[in-house]
């Protein structure tokens, strides 16, 4: 039999680490004025231009690159139109259209501004809530299922620990960092859970064969065991799915390098919080239940 | 289950895969860019540019005939080879033994008819373009753009309703509400994904993904009340023929009355009555005169369901309110007495004639003349309330995809190249095992895609986001299956045993994992909307195809070499002795 690690020693650095990074990346996400919402979720100016010759969307975008928060797409004949989202400032509009204007005067020369409009949203924030709640209520229904299946309670809310943790971090890291928040994000978010939850399930059930299969062992000593016995898939799943996701964070662009790295951070913290997270919730709260037991003795 | 029975089986659902997703690389690999516009063109036009091909290449037929009769048929037009050999059949004559221009042409009876076959199979080739594209897996607003149209909100309605002009605010919520019933129409007709936005004050912008069928835009901002239930004079349907036939260019103007003041007296409108050909392309049938008045308003009804008739031809049952079934009760009453018809109008056409025997009172009304695309649409627009504010379409173009060309090619070759990474790292670490964990990988890619094109399904970048974790899930799968065996192995099993108890011990926690992930996809998917929903759905089939391939394919394929091959070993990599 191979050591046994024991991850339950590094409880209290782990629990502090965690709970100082969220609340740093909270902090410096407020600090920064909140979440870099792009066009998806805020108003903003849709401009018309015609612009001569045929270029790409993203040399566009470079040369748009002094003002925050554009996006260019293509219409029909010379045409592209040119998104910009509203930063609250007074004239916002009159300077947005004169610097987009003289920038791409600089840039291709021909421009013709062929309409200009304000535009509100096109994904509501009610969208967010109602996957928000939709999300929570799946939540409840995994907590049941892993209550089924496990027998305990301990586990459904471990599991709900980590996977919070690892939601939490993320969302931090892209308030922290100013990432555009835009539909691809919500996707991001949703990816992490399904991956850390995942993971978690695959640990506990480790930890609950232990159970029967090793009594001779406390508690702790069990998830130390299955942690170890598990180790090495940890690592491969999350050292391939790291793979899969590196050449996307490396040579893409735009939105979806942002889902990439996005997904690398979730990947990295789902690792994380399945090897120090749920397993010491798991423990924390077995040793709480049996104190208990004791006490009522 | 027998291994052949399993072999067997794998192979059929894998042909299955394969055959739904046909027409997703026909459609993207072997369809020409002048076909693509042909599938994209409206239902009403396919019949219109069949015929102006079929007249061309009549032309052509002519041309060659009197230039040398001897000669082949140039291949552009050897599809007319097999209306010869039918004419020849039918005529009893001896088929030649090279197919010039002449012999094509010479058992035909007429040009018509030759005219005739070359539309039907013009008409029969867009047709099936049309369904080939359908088939086909579509690709969101992000990946390849669509259509984005502004739609100008009409406030009359509002101003009568209120008795006065209506102030911002109010107009601000009219618009409000208009959108997010657009908005649930869409969802309603299945639309992937739609950008629909607030523009300016009075406006709405809506982008459609890989729709260039203006139809569609149209479908979100129809009103009920464009049906309506009128009664038929006969006494001035007759009159009207006999007054057109005379006069072929009276011109009826739109709201069906016709310059000529004596031949129709006020409180009638003609209607023109058109029909659906197989195409689904409009066929004018006749002009029927109708009573002005409107017998029943389309707002009565409540739910349109369809069904089939004894001709399988597709009926509408509208079920009215209350109201509408005692309306609807006298109106067949009186056009029973006076052996009158009941016409359905639908968007200023008449789509169906009927004539009433007897009074129907039941609340429910059973109609044909609507195609099955229509009448579901129909009932879709049904179940969504109607629109607080008129829509017109105020300018409509293309639009590119909304990540741009090169964000997208990049993001494509950095897909296969992190999905060839995969391959090769579980190749190296696993070796023999490795090239089945691809093996299956790559079954379960097949799969999903051909489960998610046979939906009709619109591929995003979040429901690529979902194919990604069902990736990751996958591996994870074969992973966890592989370090079993491993397990087991180190335990001192044999080849056989090792992989029965690393299987069934794993596949628990497989089966585990992924019921969890499945409890939250299953519910996003079915509450969810949008983005979330495209998502949703590609998690759920992959967690299907995941189980199925992990657990099934694989297995089959460890069996495979423990009983065909022999293998008293399992590759599998470092770590073990055996």
């Amino acid at each position: 039999m191979k050591n046994t690690i024991p991850f339950l020693s590094f409880k209290i650095p782990a629990m502090v680490f965690s709970s100082l990074l969220i609340i740093l990346l909270f902090v410096a996400t407020v600090m920064q004025g909140g979440f870099n919402l792009g066009i998806d979720f805020r108003a903003g100016i849709s401009m018309t231009t015609s612009i001569e010759g045929s270029h790409t969307e993203e040399v566009i975008n470079k040369a748009l690159a002094t003002i925050p928060g554009t996006t260019v797409q293509r219409g029909e004949y010379s045409n592209y139109i040119i998104r910009v989202t509203d930063n609250g400032e007074d004239d916002f509009r009159t300077t947005t259209e004169n610097s987009i204007i003289s920038l791409l005067t600089e840039n291709f020369g021909g421009i013709e501004l062929l309409s200009s409009e304000f535009v509100a949203p096109s994904s509501s924030t009610s969208l967010v809530y109602t996957t928000i709640a939709i999300v929570l209520l799946s939540f409840i229904l995994i907590m049941l299922y892993i209550w089924v299946r496990f027998k305990s309670l301990d586990y459904s809310v471990s599991a709900l620990i980590s996977t919070l943790h690892d939601v939490l971090v993320v969302i931090g890291c892209i308030g922290a960092a100013q990432f555009e928040v835009n539909a691809a994000t919500i996707a991001a978010i949703l990816t992490i859970i399904g991956y850390s939850l995942n993971d978690t399930v695959v640990i506990f059930d480790r930890i609950r064969e232990s159970f029967h299969t090793e009594k001779n062992k406390t508690f702790r000593e069990m998830i130390d065991s299955a942690l170890t016995q598990t180790l090495n898939r940890t690592i491969i799943t999350s050292l391939t799915t790291v793979l899969a996701i590196l050449p996307l964070m490396v040579f893409a662009m735009g939105s979806v390098k942002l889902f990439a790295i996005e997904m690398f951070i979730g990947i990295l913290v789902g690792t994380y919080s399945s090897l120090f997270i749920g397993s010491v919730s798991l423990n924390a709260m077995y040793e709480h239940r049996i104190k208990k037991l004791q006490k009522s003795k | 289950m027998s291994k052949t029975f399993r072999g067997l089986m794998l192979l059929a659902i894998l042909g299955v895969a394969i055959l739904f997703f046909k027409p997703t690389i026909q459609w993207y690999f072997f369809t020409t860019v002048e076909q693509k516009v042909q599938a994209n063109q409206p239902l009403e036009l396919i019949g219109e540019t069949a015929r102006v091909k079929a007249l061309a290449d009549m032309a052509s037929l002519e041309y060659l005939i009197r230039q040398d009769r001897n000669e082949l048929l140039p291949p552009e037009l050897q599809y007319f080879e097999k209306m010869a050999k039918r004419d020849y059949k039918n005529s009893r004559k001896t088929l030649p033994s090279v197919w010039t221009v002449y012999n094509v042409l010479l058992a035909s009876s007429d040009k018509e008819s030759v005219i005739d076959y070359a539309v039907s199979y013009y008409a029969t080739e867009a047709s099936n373009l049309k369904m080939l594209k359908n088939q086909a897996l579509k690709l969101g607003l992000d990946l390849a753009g669509g259509l984005s149209a502004t739609l100008q909100a009409d406030f009359t309605a509002l101003n009568q309703k209120l008795g006065r002009t209506a102030n911002e605010q109010e107009k601000r919520d009219a618009i409000l509400s208009t959108l997010s019933l657009v908005r649930d129409r869409a969802d309603e007709f299945g639309t992937t994904e739609p950008a629909i936005r607030r523009q300016g004050s009075d406006q709405i912008l809506v982008e459609l993904p890989g729709e260039k069928d203006p139809d569609a835009v149209n479908r979100l901002i129809r009103g009920k009340g464009t049906l309506a239930f009128h009664l038929v004079s006969n006494e001035y349907t007759e009159r009207f023929s006999q007054y057109y036939a005379a006069n072929p260019t009276a011109v009826i103007d739109a709201a069906g009355r016709i310059a000529d003041r004596d031949v129709l007296p006020i409180g009638y409108i003609v209607g023109s009555y058109h029909t659906k050909d197989q195409f689904g392309v409009d066929v004018f049938r006749s002009y029927v005169v109708l009573e002005e008045e409107v017998g029943l308003d389309g707002k009565h009804i409540v739910k349109a369901n369809t069904s089939f008739d004894e001709f399988s031809k597709p009926v509408v049952t509208f079920s009215l309110d209350a109201e509408g079934a005692s309306v609807f009760g006298k109106l067949t009453e009186k056009a029973a007495a006076n052996g009158q018809s009941l016409a359905v109008v639908m968007d200023d056409k008449v789509r169906s004639v009927a004539s009433v025997r007897q009074a129907l009172t039941g609340g429910s009304v059973m109609v044909s003349g609507f195609t099955l695309s229509e009448a579901t649409d129909l009932s879709t627009i049904l179940k969504t309330a109607s629109l607080p504010l008129d829509l017109s379409i105020s300018s409509m173009q293309k639009i590119g995809p909304t990540l741009g060309q090169e964000t997208i090619e990049a993001g494509l070759q950095s897909l296969i190249m992190g999905i060839t990474l995969v391959f090769a790292f579980m190749i190296a670490y696993y070796k023999g095992a490795g090239v089945i964990a691809c093996i299956v990988l790559l079954a379960n890619l097949l799969l999903t895609l051909g489960i998610l094109s046979s939906m009709g399904f619109t591929l995003t970048l979040t429901s690529l986001a979902g194919l990604v974790l069902n990736i990751g899930m996958a591996v994870d799968a074969n992973v966890l299956i592989h370090e079993r065996i491993k397990e087991e192995l180190a335990l001192g099993k044999g080849r056989k045993q090792a992989i029965n108890v690393g299987f069934s011990k794993a596949g628990f926690v497989i089966i585990d994992a992924n019921v969890t992930t499945l409890i939250a996809a299953v519910s996003l998917s079915l509450l969810g909307s949008g983005s979330i929903k495209g998502f949703a759905v590609t998690l759920c089939v992959g967690i299907f195809t995941t189980l199925f391939t992990a657990l099934f394919v694989s297995r089959l394929l460890f069996d495979f070499g423990t009983e065909q091959l022999n293998r008293q070993k399992v590759s599998i990599g470092w770590g073990v002795k055996q």
